[in-house]
């Protein structure tokens, strides 16, 4: 009698170690599946409108006629400075560090300007949009506001 | 009798070692969750952000989800093909007029630009001076 009760207790004892792990697992998993699938950590990016004091009568309190222009169309970019074209970058492989270098060049060439204006083809796909403004910005080091001018046809 | 009882008193023990564990993982879901700076914000279903590296937190709660079939503004439900715009303004008011200034447009990565376009003017037109655009940081 005394023999069968240990025994029973013995059985009791090897299946719940077993099972105790594989929950702990199970827990550990559950949460960084949640994590990944609902809490993915959403940043922002600042867009500027233009703004009364951009405006041409107000032009000469900044650098007139200095103003950097991006056009992102369908086939490329265009920088302009002022009214002058100063590059074309086609979407072919590498364009990203291609505007980078232009854009480095142009602000070591006017360190104390801080805006850069985008006109978007409205065609465009919105994730170019996104890699054009996020080369424009570059962390703060090149042009942290990027102005949107929105052409009203 | 008195064997009995003590028995079941014996199967009546809280295992603290798997409580423990328990804990331990909870605790280490919400610290890894929580964000020192910025609100955590609901990334809408179907909707895939852009990555970019020049990001700034998100301030506020607010957001308008700029869907391939749907628009969603705080849990609300659009159509995308422009019918619903005059109840998006609306809605964009409401929360304007709560003393928000800052509303945060996630638009999926593939959409040609006129449609987050739109909503960006609606954003201005309901007050909101600034658009952040959602993105995931790289």
């Amino acid at each position: 009698m005394l023999y069968k009760r240990f025994r029973k207790e013995k059985k009791k004892g090897t299946f719940l170690p077993i099972l105790i792990p594989v929950m702990n697992l199970f827990l550990l998993i559950l949460p960084f599946v949640i994590q990944n699938a609902f809490l993915q950590k959403i940043a922002s990016m600042e867009l500027q409108l233009p703004s009364v004091s951009d405006s041409p009568a107000n032009a000469f309190q900044s650098d007139a006629g200095r103003d950097i222009v991006i056009e992102i169309k369908r086939e490329g970019l265009s920088l302009f400075l002022g009214d002058a074209r100063h590059m074309n970058v086609d979407f072919s492989e590498g364009y990203e560090q291609r505007l980078y270098n232009k854009l480095l060049e142009l602000k070591n060439e006017l360190p104390k300007k801080q805006e850069i204006v985008i006109k978007i083809d409205p065609l465009i796909q919105y994730e170019k949009v996104i890699k054009v403004i996020d080369i424009c910005k570059s962390e703060g080091k090149l042009f942290p506001n990027v102005v949107y001018y929105d052409e009203v046809k | 009798m008195a064997r009995f009882f003590k028995k079941s008193s014996s199967s009546m023990e809280l295992n603290l070692t798997s409580l423990m564990d328990m804990f331990t993982i909870i605790l280490f879901f919400f610290l890894s969750a929580y964000s020192f700076e910025g609100v955590l914000m609901k990334l809408v279903e179907g909707i895939t952000l852009p990555e970019a590296r020049s990001v700034i937190p998100v301030a506020e709660k607010f957001y308008i989800a700029v869907g391939k079939d749907r628009i969603e503004i705080s849990g609300r439900t659009y159509a995308v093909t422009g019918k619903d715009d005059p109840y998006i303004l609306r809605e964009l008011k409401d929360i304007k007029q709560k003393g928000k200034n800052y509303l945060v447009i996630q638009a999926d990565k593939d959409l040609p630009f006129y449609v987050a376009r739109n909503y960006i003017r609606l954003a201005v037109q309901a007050g909101f001076s600034k658009p952040y655009l959602a993105v995931l940081p790289k």
